[in-house]
């Protein structure tokens, strides 16, 4: 049991035998949809419960789930109040059936309802029900010195050891997935894990994306050895504009073998897109004169409107499933099937409602080579 | 799928061939004894020699000049000619050619067109080169830096424009066409943005901000630029000037991530800084009752980030103007807004809950092209003026002219209004809110006309002083009222 967990069934056992009242607010942050849990969100939803802390005996608590819980004792209804307006506020956006405004925060009365603090905890304590990467605790945005010093190292040091590889199936017509390439990156966590434990590496979107090519230099370094391509299938790579501009990718493309040229697909994200435009064309040009196919990642059921494939000229379009994409009208807003790749593909709903679409490519838990597809709608 | 440079070997879809990695050498000669010893007396003499010794012997070869240096700012960008100087050694090298890459950023490509006679000397590439196939891809990589490429592309059959080339060698070396290009501004390094960012959050940067008027151009009796009407007033914050002051290498700008990581700093020190100038009366106080002859005053615009508005530090600005009666509009760069559009939507609705108008902020036409902002639905667009717009294609007119349809002529400003050929592109397509340099212009000569203490000043010092917020800039002035008034009585037709 983690330590909070613990010192918080405590605490709710203590009140139940003494009868002593406390109260707890419950922040259910578990509940919440992936993409509204980045490490600076999570750091406002905590802040949010900051009212609270000037109360008697008040004390945050965090479980291993995510989920928060303030506990006090006596009166403070009006830092209750102020915490859950600005809950309500932050997470106005998140409509879901399980990350409602109203279903994100529990208020719990001691001793009277300890017993439902005690499950609370206990299913925070639950193992999740697939494998997941450790929930990044550090909360620590980057800055400008940490970065340049991480871009520094990154530039002299092997980076060999943090390439993965993820497949993007496609969904075959006797109900089975093939694989069609895999993507290669370099694992950001276990690069932080390894080098800034104590930084969130996404905390600060804009230096993210600026880290980003750093990263697509080494990467590119990395693919450019020859025993790295030699025996390489199909696959793609996230890479910045800027990147598919610079020297490393032209030594990348120098070293690419001919059987692989055509298969390789190049990922774009919208930001870069819109950052600079015209580089953007001149890259997509570029790199379609040169035979990679061309992909628009990080497209969500809010940016699907504003970025209709057809506008950006790529080949591609990488969907991030939520549940939003279920809501009415969407349909219309997408693309052809054949040119979506449905990305967090984790769920039997998701790949339910992409095979309802006619989407025939996945990536993500359950899109894997051999693995069952969904009928195709 | 590869539709490049390689459709003159005949073979459709066939995969672009492989290219070494990018030399440093900028000259890459043949096997051809004509094109060998070339002078070493730079890139400009080795092409007027080449030429010179292809004049002789021109059958079969075509000289392909890329004019890059005809380009317009910020093009040629190093990116231009990183990778057309990579696209045209590598033609080079596949067709027994060689690459001149001169000082003002023109490459020429010196290359055989036609295959060798049967019997000649070994070739390193058999197959001609196809200067239509090449020069087609060039082509399309520069469309969207320039929209008519003809005069960037000369392709010269040495046999029938071997005196094109000479006369083209010649000026480049003795003409002075050869000029080094001019660099362009390096990005910032992320050392530097932090100290950029270090000096706002610990000084005082009310001397550095500045304002800027927008517009509404009003036509009467078929005068189309009649008269203006000052709509706002855009407090902004040149990062460059703190640059200047820092002596900052390189500038913050040229690095979009590293720009809007600064414009997050900024926020919280110009929330402050605008919530402490309200009621005072200074050319920052954003309830400062500017009315000229009974006009409204101009609002007041402010650039901030999505956390910015979502902090504390605008729930107590906004408070104060609302408490000021203040008009106030909050602009958000479009590629903040679609970095996260949930948290877009959640700071509309806290502007707007805060009797504030929405801006989107930085929308250029190739933006326009790519995506949908409209959809974004905000109060206002700002689209930036670029004279691309004048060459665009019919179908990218239709694009455009259907996304200011959707969003609606009245909510669209043409910023960077800096030419009166940025003006009357807008009357053209229904705008009429417009804000930039020209306007600028237009307004101070406006001012200067009904002031009766313009004698001896400028123009251009008249908007300066009218940009200025500080005293000091604005201290040689002895009208600030009218200054402040922004008026613009027909002075422009």
């Amino acid at each position: 049991m983690s330590h909070d967990a613990e010192r918080l069934a405590v605490l709710a056992r203590e009140c139940r035998a003494s009868g002593v009242a406390r109260r707890v607010l419950l922040l259910h942050l578990s509940a919440l949809p992936q993409h509204r849990t980045r490490p600076h969100q999570l750091r406002m939803a905590r802040d949010a419960l900051m009212p609270l802390s000037a109360a008697d005996r008040a004390h945050l608590y965090c479980l291993p789930n995510e989920d928060l819980a303030m506990a006090w004792r006596g009166q403070a209804d009006a830092a209750l109040q102020e915490s859950l307006d600005t809950i309500r506020h932050l997470f106005a956006d998140d409509t879901g059936p399980a990350a409602g405004p109203g279903s994100l925060a529990t208020v719990l009365n001691l001793p009277a309802q300890a017993d439902t603090l005690l499950r609370t905890i206990a299913e925070a304590l639950r193992p999740p029900l697939a494998p997941v990467a450790p929930p990044p605790h550090a909360t620590a945005p980057l800055d400008t010195a940490t970065l340049a010093a991480l871009e520094n190292t990154l530039a002299q040091a092997s980076v060999d050891r943090f390439a993965r590889r993820t497949p993007v199936c496609a969904a075959t017509a006797d109900h089975r997935f093939v694989l069609r390439w895999e993507k290669r990156y370099l694992s950001v966590a276990e690069l932080f894990e390894a080098l800034l434990p104590d930084r969130a590496p996404t905390a600060d979107p804009w230096l993210f994306l600026r880290l980003t090519r750093a990263l697509d230099r080494r990467m590119l370094a990395l693919l450019a050895t020859p025993a790295e391509l030699r025996q390489a299938g199909p696959f793609s790579l996230d890479l910045n504009v800027a990147s598919i501009l610079s020297a490393e990718f032209l030594r990348f493309d120098a070293a690419l073998p001919a059987a692989l040229r055509g298969h390789v697909v190049l990922n774009l994200c919208v930001e870069d897109m819109l950052a600079d435009p015209a580089a953007f064309l001149f890259a997509r040009d570029f790199a379609r004169a040169r035979g990679y196919r061309l992909l628009l990642r990080g497209i969500t059921a809010e940016r699907l409107a504003m970025f209709p494939r057809h506008r950006s000229g790529l080949d591609l379009l990488q969907l991030r499933w939520s549940p939003a994409l279920a809501a009415a009208g969407v349909e219309a807003l997408l693309p052809a099937a054949d040119t979506v790749v449905l990305s967090g593909a984790d769920t039997g709903e998701a790949l339910a409602w992409g095979g309802a679409q006619g989407i025939k490519l996945y990536q993500g838990k359950l899109a894997a080579p051999n693995h069952r597809s969904p009928p195709m709608g | 799928m590869g539709s490049g440079w390689v459709s003159n070997e005949g073979r459709a879809g066939a995969a672009p061939t492989r290219w070494s990695a990018p030399q440093s050498a900028e000259l890459v000669r043949g096997d051809d004894p004509a094109l060998a010893g070339a002078a070493l007396a730079g890139s400009e003499r080795q092409l007027l020699d080449a030429a010179q010794r292809l004049a002789r012997r021109p059958q079969g070869w075509t000289a392909l000049a890329l004019h890059l240096s005809r380009l317009c700012p910020p093009a040629p960008r190093p990116h231009h000619r990183r990778i057309a100087h990579a696209m045209l050694q590598d033609a080079a090298r596949r067709h027994d050619g060689q690459v001149h890459a001169l000082r003002n950023g023109d490459i020429v490509l010196l290359c055989r067109t036609v295959a060798p006679p049967p019997g000649g000397p070994p070739r390193a590439a058999g197959l001609p080169l196809d200067p239509a196939a090449l020069s087609g891809t060039l082509a399309r990589l520069l469309q969207a830096d320039a929209p008519d490429q003809s005069p960037l592309i000369s392709v010269w059959p040495l046999e029938q424009a071997q005196d094109a080339l000479l006369s083209y060698a010649s000026a480049c070396l003795t003409d002075g066409m050869a000029a080094p290009a001019a660099a362009p501004d390096a990005p910032a390094q992320v050392g530097t943005v932090g100290a950029l960012g270090s000096s706002i959050a610990g000084g005082e940067i009310t001397g550095l901000v500045q304002r800027q008027i927008g517009v509404v151009v009003t036509s009467s009796r078929g005068r189309p630029l009649a008269a203006m009407q000052p709509l706002y007033s855009e407090v902004t914050f040149p990062i460059a000037a703190l640059e200047a002051r820092l002596a900052a290498g390189g500038t913050a700008e040229a690095d979009p991530y590293l720009f809007c990581h600064l414009a997050v700093r900024l926020d919280a020190r110009m929330l402050a800084l605008l919530r402490r100038e309200i009621g005072t009366g200074s050319p920052l106080d954003a309830a400062a009752p500017r009315a000229f002859r009974s006009r409204p005053a101009p609002a007041l615009h402010v650039n901030l980030t999505l956390p910015g508005i979502v902090s504390p530090g605008f729930a107590q600005f906004a408070a104060a103007a609302h408490a000021a009666a203040a008009s106030v509009g909050i602009e958000v760069a479009l590629v903040e807004a679609c970095a996260d559009p949930t948290l877009f939507a959640r700071a509309g609705r806290v502007v707007r809950e805060a009797g504030m108008t929405l801006v989107l902020d930085g929308v250029s036409h190739l933006s326009l092209l790519l995506s949908c902002p409209a959809t974004l639905q905000p109060d206002v667009m700002k689209l930036d003026w670029s004279p691309r717009l004048l060459d665009l294609r019919a179908e990218e007119r239709n694009l455009i002219a259907a996304t200011l349809e959707q969003q609606g002529p009245d909510a669209v400003v043409l910023h960077h209004a800096d030419t009166e050929a940025a003006l009357r592109w807008g009357l053209a397509e229904g705008i009429h809110r417009f804000q930039g340099r020209h306007v600028d212009a237009m307004l101070a000569a406006g001012r200067m006309l009904a002031c009766p203490s313009a004698d001896g000043c400028t123009l251009r010092q008249c908007s300066e002083r009218a940009a200025a917020t500080e005293a000091a800039g604005r201290s040689l002035c002895r009208n600030t009222r009218l200054l402040d008034a922004a008026v613009a009585d027909p002075v422009c037709g």
